[in-house]
């Protein structure tokens, strides 16, 4: 079956061919948005919203990316989504701390994804707390870049970003983080 | 000498996140999914009924509105002229002229 075909079928509903297309990308999508949410609850529940916006809005693909990339750009929006939310639940836990719900209050509390090696989780548990406090756009650059080990190019067609702009955020990214894991070491 | 090391041990560091072996997605993830895809559906569905049904409710209060106001009005104006032609004959007036 041939890319276009199977973009045709999925425009006609088929439901083999978006089961198909969901048992291909689930990990792949799961595991990005995991490494940018480190919250596997919300990564779920944001992968899930990908593919039905891919499911809803498949007749817009107009073919000018691949279909991976398309529903990476997807993910990507979704899990930026869940991080203002979880910044707005923030600040609104603030103003208000006795009516936000208390589970707020883990939001920052990060989740080590489970993949990292036993060795390296101590050092990966630091440097995921630096990421969580880096601006969006520098967090998921540098998560696609360093811990999806993607390429610039696709980095910059995901983003919808120049190459330059990708390697400008990756700089600054660096930057804060190692200002971040400087300040933790003090603390410690 | 001092940054140099300091940068040795920060891409160090770095790399402990650079091989994260991949996830699978959590267990029956499409079967989650495709409930979540159907009641989603469904949901807009009943949206697009309940839209049309407000603008049905909305066309026919506005008929039945211009009626009512359409009907008082032409009542109005004859008991107006009733009320001015009986007070013209009381007068012994024409109100023609």
């Amino acid at each position: 079956l041939s890319d276009k075909e199977f973009i045709s079928r999925l425009r006609q509903g088929d439901e083999s061919a978006f089961k198909y297309l969901v048992e291909c990308y689930q990990d792949k999508i799961y595991n990005v948005i995991l490494n940018i949410l480190h919250n596997a609850i919300e990564a779920e529940d944001a992968a899930q919203e990908t593919f039905i916006k891919v499911y809803e809005s498949i007749h817009e693909f107009r073919g000018e990316s691949s279909l991976k990339t398309w529903m990476y750009k997807i993910a990507i929006r979704k899990a930026l989504g869940k991080l203002r939310n979880q910044k707005y639940k923030e600040r609104l836990h603030l103003i208000m701390p006795f009516w936000i719900h208390s589970e707020v209050r883990g939001v920052k509390d990060v989740v080590i994804n489970p993949g990292i090696k036993l060795e390296d989780k101590e050092q990966a548990a630091t440097i995921f707390k630096a990421i969580a406090d880096l601006p969006h756009n520098q967090r998921v650059a540098f998560t696609l870049v360093r811990v999806q080990g993607m390429k610039h190019e696709e980095v910059s067609d995901i983003m919808q970003l120049s190459i330059k702009a990708i390697e400008s955020l990756l700089s600054r990214a660096k930057g804060n983080l190692k200002n971040k894991l400087k300040y933790y070491q003090k603390l410690s | 000498m001092m940054k140099h090391t300091s940068d040795v041990k920060f891409e160090k560091m770095l790399n402990s996140i650079s091989y994260i072996i991949e996830q699978k997605a959590p267990e029956y993830f499409y079967t989650r999914l495709k409930s979540r895809l159907e009641s989603e559906l469904k949901s807009n569905e009943m949206d697009v009924n309940d839209r049309s049904i407000y603008i049905i409710y909305v066309i026919t209060v506005f008929i039945i509105m211009s009626i009512i106001f359409n009907v008082n009005y032409n009542t109005a104006d004859k008991n107006y002229k009733n009320n001015i032609e009986s007070l013209a004959s009381s007068y012994d007036q024409n109100i023609s002229n």
